[in-house]
């Protein structure tokens, strides 16, 4: 969504992009000869000779000017790309294009899957469950994008990290939970905005790191458009999505919120309707918001007592105050749902005993058939 | 006067036969005591075959009374109109519209089930399956609309609701049923036209579509029964909804089954729901009372010279 409004605001960028190539060919024709160097051959082969290619790119300064007014940095900084997962690597490892210097235009951009794939030479992390990733990345809506043009749709640097890369174990990792927010901030930012104010946000910057960040819900690599098969945050999907945690005893009990939401849920109408693909009823976000997402007692909350109208009136037309005189989420079988576990606890008796006394009926009428039936020698 | 023929055929058959085996003992010259024996065979042989033409001739002279009086008694084969058109009519509406509502409505209150899964397959089927839901429980509506137009304007239904009604025979004859089951009486419970079973399954529909019909119309028309009802009502219909859906197919499929379809006497059902006629020895057997009624009324209405055929019984 994020993505489509940028595109609009730069509406010009990705048709002007393929004005972008000449202009920049002219602009490095002119940097070579005014650093009044000829084009040189040089050799990477191991992590000691990158610093050769810090002697220009250590420079902060090493920008240049793209025809659309934005600058696009060349810098490294030595230092964080030594204590990167990457550090002990050769920069040509990644651009494995480069042999001169200065550098030819038109460069390819880095292709993880050279090393990231199946039995690599290189020994980088590639298990089955690694290419898995990658199988879902290319179905994802990133990629699709990105494959359709959009100059702005991530590639795995965008969120990994390039120079900067470490492991998500790290708490500066770009993908570690506390930061994986930010990270799809970068370019959703609206979404992140309306994120860091809901209770998971919220707790997530008070160092709870079990709060939902983005890909809890949305699925990380694979990450794809709601109305599309496979979505886990499709409105048939999402209860299924939020149970992940909201049904986890243990999990919920250390945060006092009960874990049978999603049970009482599946019971409800909307939640019967849901199991069977049913789409205009109410799931989940339908009542409790998603990026927004707040506790009952938040004024701002659209469960909160005096929002409920509103909330509920989404759908049901006419909606009022009647529909917050009464619990939600209820279970018959639960005593704290009052008179509907009564009335439930009356209808099972009454049942009880009435079937069994049309069972002992039936069954005595059977016996006495059946002694007749003897007697008679048939 | 045929009867007298057979009769004098007969003594002057036998008056031959004696005859001719007088004749054949005195020329064979078989011993006295052989020959009284035969004589006493042929004899007894007269004595049944009389017996039974004298008995046919009496039979048939009462036959002829009676028909004269018009009052028939059925034999094994006559069948007698139990259940009117109209009250055919209502229970085939009744049952149309109860088999759908169980259909669409329980697999909603066990989504786990097979039943479920066979119903609500997709998106699509679960919506149609609600429209069914709501089309057979407007059918209903009408059905109860048709049952209290008959128990009110027509004769028939004013008879039958009055027959329906509980009385304290009916207790009695639990009682009496439970001794025969039990051993301690050897005949069951003697019923009128309507058996506490019969009762039972009727006002149990009354119960049924009360609760059915009233909590329905709440969840059916829920956004203007929230406009001036609180949630927590509305939860509690719904709850009995479900409860009495499932209290209501039970009762069904127990009770009524067992006894119209399931108990050995009637398995695996009769017609009766289709033409509405009952046998005669099934209505002797079953609706004993109701039976010697309809042999009095029919005797009266012979001896008042009426000569009507009525085979309705009230």
């Amino acid at each position: 969504m994020m993505i489509a409004s940028r595109a609009a605001e730069n509406g010009a960028v990705p048709r002007f992009g393929r004005l972008i190539l000449p202009i920049l060919i002219a602009s490095r024709v002119f940097a070579g000869a005014a650093y009044g160097v000829e084009s040189f051959p040089i050799e990477v082969k191991t992590a000691n000779d990158n610093v050769k290619c810090f002697v220009c790119h250590d420079r902060p300064e090493m920008k240049e000017k793209l025809s659309d007014g934005r600058l696009k940095s060349y810098f490294v900084d030595p230092a964080e790309y030594r204590d990167s997962t990457h550090g002990k690597n050769p920069c040509t490892s990644c651009h494995k294009d480069i042999t001169r210097a200065p550098h030819a235009p038109g460069r390819k951009t880095v292709n993880c899957t050279g090393c990231h794939y199946m039995e690599n030479v290189y020994g980088a992390p590639a298990s089955e469950a690694d290419i898995e990733r990658y199988e879902l990345y290319r179905k994802s809506v990133h990629k699709r994008a990105l494959d359709n043009g959009n100059p702005d749709a991530p590639n795995c640097y965008d969120c990994h990290g390039s120079h900067d890369i470490i492991p998500p174990s790290r708490k500066e990792s770009r993908i570690n939970r506390r930061n994986i927010p930010r990270t799809c901030g970068r370019c959703h930012i609206d979404e992140y905005a309306t994120y860091k104010t809901s209770i998971h946000g919220e707790a997530l910057e008070n160092g709870i790191m079990e709060a939902a960040v983005c890909t809890d819900c949305h699925g990380e690599h694979g990450t794809v458009e709601i109305k599309r098969k496979g979505s886990t945050v499709s409105a048939v999907s999402t209860p299924e999505t939020c149970r992940q945690c909201h049904a986890e005893e243990k999990l919920m009990s250390r945060f006092n919120i009960k874990a049978t939401y999603y049970a009482t849920y599946r019971e409800s109408y909307h939640g019967k309707a849901n199991r069977f693909g049913v789409e205009v009823v109410a799931n989940c976000a339908s009542c409790h918001g998603y990026h927004d997402i707040r506790p009952r007692n938040d004024p701002k909350s659209s469960i909160h007592p005096a929002n409920l109208p509103a909330t509920c009136g989404k759908c049901h037309r006419g909606a009022n105050i009647n529909y917050t005189r009464g619990r939600m989420h209820i279970e018959a079988s639960d005593p704290s749902s009052g008179i509907v576990f009564w009335v439930a606890l009356a209808f099972k008796i009454l049942t009880g005993a009435t079937i069994a006394a049309l069972v002992a009926h039936i069954a005595l009428d059977l016996m006495r058939r059946l002694i007749v039936r003897g007697r008679n020698g048939r | 006067m045929e009867d007298k023929e057979r009769v004098e055929r007969l003594v002057d058959e036998t008056a031959r036969r004696l005859e001719v085996a007088l004749d054949e003992i005195r020329r064979s010259g078989v011993p006295a005591d052989a020959a009284r024996e035969i004589e006493n065979e042929i004899l007894d042989e007269f004595r049944r075959k009389s017996q039974e033409a004298l008995v046919d001739s009496v039979r048939a002279k009462i036959l002829e009374k009676r028909a004269a009086a018009g009052a028939v008694e059925p034999a094994g084969e006559e069948w007698v109109l139990r259940l009117s058109l109209l009250f055919r009519v209502q229970h085939m509406i009744l049952f149309s519209s109860v088999i759908l509502l169980i259909f669409t409505g329980l697999p909603l209150k066990f989504p786990e089930s097979f039943l479920a899964k066979l119903v609500f397959a997709t998106q699509e089927s679960f919506i149609v399956a609600k429209t069914v839901h709501r089309a057979a429980a407007a059918s209903l509506a009408f059905f109860v609309i048709l049952h209290l137009y008959y128990v009110l304007f027509t004769r028939d239904g004013r008879a039958d609701f009055v027959h329906l009604l509980p009385r304290p025979k009916d207790a009695l004859d639990v009682l009496d049923n439970l001794k025969y089951f039990f051993g301690a009486s050897d005949r069951p419970a003697r019923f009128d036209r309507f058996s506490y079973v019969e009762k039972f399954d009727y006002w149990a529909v009354y119960w049924g579509v009360i609760i059915m019909v009233g909590t329905g119309l709440a969840l059916w028309f829920q956004e203007q029964f929230l406009t001036f009802m609180p949630k927590y009502l509305f939860d509690v219909l719904k709850e009995m909804h479900s409860d009495e859906a499932l209290l209501a197919t039970l009762a069904i499929v127990i009770w009524h089954f067992y006894n119209v379809h399931l108990n050995p006497s009637r398995f695996p059902g009769t017609l009766l729901w289709w033409h509405g006629r009952i046998s005669a020895d099934e209505m002797k057997r079953d609706h004993p009372l109701e039976y010697e009624r309809l042999m009095r009324k029919r005797a009266e209405s012979g001896a008042a010279g009426a000569g009507g055929k009525g085979t309705e019984p009230s």
